[in-house]
């Protein structure tokens, strides 16, 4: 008997790993952010995590007003934003340290790096083919303040670059405008 | 399909003869087959055990080579029924509903992201004014010039 169930459940393990379930693995290019957070020992003034299933729904509603975020949005997988204003930083950097330790060893290059006195960088990317498959951006600013972010998917190095060049990735964005067009559709429905 | 000969008229009778008369056949090989069997008779075999003569009797009557093989298509049923109720939570769907509250959250997430960036950035451009001497940084060529200078320029501008 006990044969019979150690050949059921090695038949279920093996066949999963044939059918490949992709939502039990991590996604190439996503990054757990938790443990840094432990260490911060506060509570972030952002805390952002969206899905695929979400960028997708941003892609579809912003298209109409905005082709171009919604073809950026819609490259990414997932998106993980996490930043601490005047929170205790102190165990923060050994984190770090391991961090860029682990993912080093996993294939990622350091983009951008900075050491100052007060202000400390670290920006990764991992590329795969003509695509950028995750980025993640490690900032400590001054005691307390620190962003954490993740950002996977099939990513354009265009918008890499536009993100690390100015920040105007929603200078056209009017939340209520594009409200109205949503209730618009429902209303047409 | 390749069949065995129907067994002759003769061959019968003679088989017939065998098992009734009781007497050694003269025919050589008939008489083998009988010799073989008057001393199969002989042996005095016990019988065998109940408890393994019934064990012995149920793996005859129940194949159990088959049972691992309906493990496995079970196994494997199950493990494609797991794959399909996961996956439609995993694949981004064009039907998600999208409310101002979560349109909000991508706006903050990304302005803080590109807060991050442009901190990350103005950090960069520090460090690259202090370490270098430089009067003027041509960066039409460069991907993304009219930003990067935004960081750049002025910082070193003070150094001039």
């Amino acid at each position: 008997m006990k044969t019979k169930f150690n050949a059921l459940m090695a038949s279920i393990v093996l066949s999963l790993s044939l059918t490949g379930t992709p939502a039990l693995a991590s996604e190439p290019g996503q990054v757990d952010l938790a443990p840094l957070t432990t260490a911060m020992d506060a509570t972030p003034k952002v805390n952002i995590a969206f899905g695929p299933a979400m960028m997708a729904g941003f892609a579809e509603t912003l298209r109409q007003k905005n082709p171009e975020l919604a073809d950026i949005l819609k490259s990414v997988k997932g998106l993980r934003v996490i930043v601490y204003e005047d929170a205790n930083s102190g165990g923060v950097d050994s984190r770090v340290s391991e961090m860029l330790e682990r993912l080093g060893a996993d294939g990622w290059a350091p983009a951008l790096t900075v050491r100052d006195n007060s202000t400390e960088v670290d920006l990764l990317l991992i590329e795969s083919g003509q695509h950028v498959k995750g980025l993640t951006l490690l900032v400590r600013d001054g005691p307390g303040t620190a962003i954490f972010a993740n950002i996977h998917g099939d990513l354009d190095p265009v918008f890499i670059g536009q993100l690390i060049g100015s920040g105007s990735l929603m200078k056209d964005f009017n939340l209520g405008e594009v409200m109205g067009q949503i209730q618009d559709r429902a209303s047409e429905k | 399909m390749n069949r065995l000969p129907e067994p002759s008229r003769a061959e019968l009778n003679a088989e017939d003869r065998l098992t009734i008369t009781g007497h050694r056949p003269q025919d050589p090989e008939l008489a083998a087959d009988w010799d073989l069997r008057c001393e199969l008779r002989r042996l005095n075999t016990p019988p065998l055990p109940a408890d393994l003569r019934s064990r012995v009797m149920n793996a005859t009557h129940t194949p159990r080579h088959r049972a691992p093989w309906w493990g496995l298509a079970a196994a494997v049923v199950l493990g494609l029924a797991v794959a399909l109720i996961i996956e439609p939570f995993d694949q981004p769907g064009g039907t998600t509903t999208v409310a101002e509250s979560d349109l909000e959250e991508l706006k903050l997430a990304l302005d803080s992201l590109e807060l991050g960036a442009r901190r990350a950035g103005s950090a960069a451009g520090s460090q690259l004014s202090r370490g270098l001497t430089m009067t003027r940084i041509d960066l039409d060529e460069v991907p993304y010039a009219n930003r990067l200078g935004r960081w750049i320029q002025p910082q070193s501008s003070h150094n001039d």
